[in-house]
């Protein structure tokens, strides 16, 4: 079986690097993302107070609860703007004190789950949904009556491998939190998403029990064809993330943080898999992995939808990639040609140029026609065009500008 | 100490750029003027040199004065050059440059960049051209070899013999006596750079290569006409025959690849490009068929460059209808 992205762009990868995973390692101060401030967030510690790993320091949304990763002391809080989103996102700042007891399990560990069971421990365990880039108990539709699970592993992006990567380490984990998920919902299917590149052609030719291989190819990006086939399909998708917190939720009673991140870049010395503890501080990580520090541009989440991140910050726990990339002298852009290379690759069969033609006040009932809300911010229309137009981040200016943001 | 820098995604780009298009453009220019250059002799580097040159200063200097940024050198040099290749090679030399002079200033200084689909540089010039020296822009000698004519003098019109081009033979239902090979190789009467076919489709392929070129467009302009010379034969050989001049006639071919086909002109969305290419085709043969033999290709471009943006905007949305249908479905 496979899925090939038609629309988008050709980007290289031509890329190796070793795919084991370096375990976490405790910085002293974490920058603790909790939540954006519209999510209602609600603070069960104040600054001073001492928390010990895995306990809850707020809720947020409706009880989802944010963990502590370490144990120690919360010396602040602050909200910081966000730099891919127009929203504010509230951090807590902790002082690792190096005193981390295990307190797990936190909730009763069975050999199965009912239905009922398993979306609680997702929304105790307060577990992401990479793809998605969001809380996955968010993206449960209970009314659905699902017929595969999808496990995406599709790393499309260049100097982004942590979902292979994830697989490749903890191959019995996330199948066995595809499986137990699937038991619990009923799901007769386990699927796995993969795309081609130096580690899973190997992967291809092994064979992984009850679990059927889907390749994913052609261009960047393939989400739309993978939104498509898991609407087909009826699928429930779920990153390789995920499927491992699902397994430690249910099988050690652990919430989930911790996550993945491939580093990596032309700036990186010793590009690795890290797995790093939610709150650590870019530096550290770019430390550990020998980034030089000259001139460099830091960039979190992938270099085709990421953000541009300090070393100071944090990264957000659905951002699989870290890449430095070298500061390179500012490429000229030019007056729109018009030449519709943006319209061509748009894998949403948008029309990039147009949009941002019309996408000024006046013209606003114009660029709503086209439908820019339906924009993926996939970029590969800035990718392609020939004048370096900045189309995907004026669309998402706009896009935050049409939804009550402040952006534009 | 790391230092940041703040820029939006992607972070990457791809090798395709504004100059490198432009690049492509002059080099599939260059390579049809060298042929010319061989065919006409040093005249056609002249004038081709000299109409390039006056469209790159005329724009250089033009949009210091009205403070614009430009875009790159490149495109006005391209356009100086097919100015200068729509021309027999026995026009004088000033009506190549002020035709560059006044197209360049009028188009790409004074409109811009946003009234680039309305008017066409080399369409201006045209214009121009055929206006101010409509008997220049018709005559074409015969034989004309390397060495005929002076590179700088001005060429009288006693001084050669002059040839119908094929427009206006076929026009004229006079029997026309090129062989295939003639056609190919560019030698009957027409512009100095618009009559070697076989090079002007080697540069197309080489577009096509580099995607440099709206090739739907040309396509469709070449298809058209192909079908309208098959359908209605005004030559007295085979229909294949018929083909082959209606094709070669009125510097078609180099329009098509070089004018109509360039990606900037040309419309964006792929149905538009086709149906933009098809309406060319079909004024062209209806031009003909009326009466108005000479440069009617650019008669219809310049007519249907109206209609670019319209056809943009409507198959746009016929796009954008379809996509919210399927949405609608899912």
């Amino acid at each position: 079986m496979q899925i090939i992205a038609k629309k988008g762009v050709k980007l290289f990868r031509d890329f190796y690097i070793d795919m084991d995973i370096k375990p976490y390692t405790f910085p002293d101060v974490l920058r603790l993302p909790i939540g954006f401030e519209n999510e209602k967030i609600e603070l069960l510690k104040t600054k001073g107070d001492r928390v010990k790993k895995f306990e809850i320091i707020a809720n947020i949304k409706n009880n989802i609860p944010v963990y502590s990763s370490v144990s120690g002391k919360i010396i602040d809080f602050f909200t910081s703007r966000s730099a891919d989103y127009a929203e504010n996102m509230k951090y807590a700042v902790i002082e690792a004190d190096g005193t981390d007891l295990p307190s797990y399990p936190l909730w009763e560990i069975k050999s199965g789950y009912t239905k009922e069971e398993m979306l609680e421990i997702i929304k105790k365990a307060g577990i992401i949904n990479e793809p998605l880039s969001g809380y996955f108990t968010e993206y449960i539709n209970t009314s659905t009556k699902y017929k595969t699970i999808i496990i995406d592993c599709v790393d499309d992006q260049p100097y982004d491998l942590s979902k292979t990567a994830t697989l490749l380490n903890y191959q019995k984990e996330v199948v066995g939190g595809a499986e137990i998920l699937a038991k619990a919902f009923g799901i007769p299917k386990i699927e796995l998403l993969i795309t081609k590149n130096f580690r899973t052609e190997e992967l291809l030719k092994s064979k992984i029990d009850n679990v059927d291989f889907v390749q994913v190819k052609g261009k960047y990006p393939a989400e739309p064809e993978i939104v498509q086939y898991a609407h087909k399909t009826t699928a429930l998708r779920v990153g390789t993330q995920c499927c491992r917190a699902l397994y430690r939720a249910a099988f050690f009673g652990e919430p989930q943080i911790s996550h993945i991140v491939t580093v990596w870049g032309e700036g990186v010395e010793a590009p690795a898999n890290c797995e790093i503890l939610n709150g650590t501080p870019t530096k550290y990580l770019l430390e550990k992995c020998s980034a030089n520090g000259i001139l460099e541009r830091i960039v979190a989440g992938g270099i085709m939808t990421g953000y541009v991140i300090s070393t100071e910050a944090s990264l957000f726990r659905w951002d699989g990639a870290l890449t430095v990339m070298p500061l390179k002298k500012h490429s000229k852009t030019y007056h729109c040609l018009n030449c519709g290379r943006c319209a061509e690759v748009c894998p949403m069969e948008l029309a990039p140029y147009f949009i941002l033609r019309n996408s000024n006040k006046a013209s606003e009932k114009i660029a709503k026609q086209l439908c820019a809300g339906m924009c993926i911010f996939c970029g590969a229309c800035s990718y392609i065009c020939p004048s370096r137009q900045p189309l995907g981040q004026k669309i998402r200016e706009y896009n935050n500008f049409l939804n009550g943001g402040s952006e534009k | 100490m790391i230092k940041s820098n703040i820029k939006a995604s992607p972070f990457i780009h791809g090798s395709e750029n504004a100059l490198n298009l432009h690049l492509d453009l002059l080099i599939g220019l260059l390579s049809v003027m060298i042929i010319s250059v061989v065919q006409n002799g040093l005249r056609a580097l002249t004038l081709c040199l000299f109409s390039a040159l006056t469209a790159w200063l005329t724009e250089k200097i033009g949009l210091i004065i009205v403070g614009r940024e430009k875009s790159t050198d490149l495109r006005s040099l391209a356009m100086g050059l097919i100015i200068a290749m729509l021309c027999p090679v026995t026009v004088p030399l000033w009506l190549p440059i002020s035709a560059s002079f006044i197209s360049v200033l009028f188009v790409r200084v004074i409109l811009g960049p946003n009234f680039k689909n309305l008017f066409l540089t080399p369409v201006i010039a045209w214009i121009f051209m055929l206006t101010v020296a409509p008997e220049e822009m018709t005559s074409y000698a015969v034989d004309v070899s390397f060495g005929t004519f002076s590179p700088f003098e001005n060429i009288n019109n006693d001084f050669y013999v002059t040839a119908d081009s094929i427009a206006q033979q076929l026009q004229l239902k006079k029997e026309l006596s090129y062989s295939f090979l003639d056609i190919l190789t560019g030698n009957y009467p027409g512009g100095l750079g618009t009559t070697c076919i076989f090079i002007i489709l080697g540069v197309c392929v080489y577009f096509i290569f580099r995607r440099s070129m709206a090739w739907q467009v040309s396509l469709s302009m070449i298809i058209t006409v192909a079908i309208f010379a098959l359908l209605i034969n005004r030559t007295t050989q085979s229909p294949l025959f018929s083909v082959l001049y209606e094709l070669s006639a009125t510097s078609y071919i180099f329009v098509a690849v070089f004018v109509a086909g360039d990606i900037i002109n040309a419309p964006s969305v792929t149905g538009a490009k086709i149906v933009y290419g098809v309406l060319i085709g079909v004024l062209t043969m209806a031009f003909r068929y009326l009466g108005f033999a000479e440069h009617c290709v650019l008669l219809s471009l310049f007519i249907c460059n109206f209609f670019c943006e319209l056809l943009d905007v409507l198959f746009l949305y016929l796009q954008i209808y379809y996509l919210r249908k399927r949405m609608i479905k899912r």
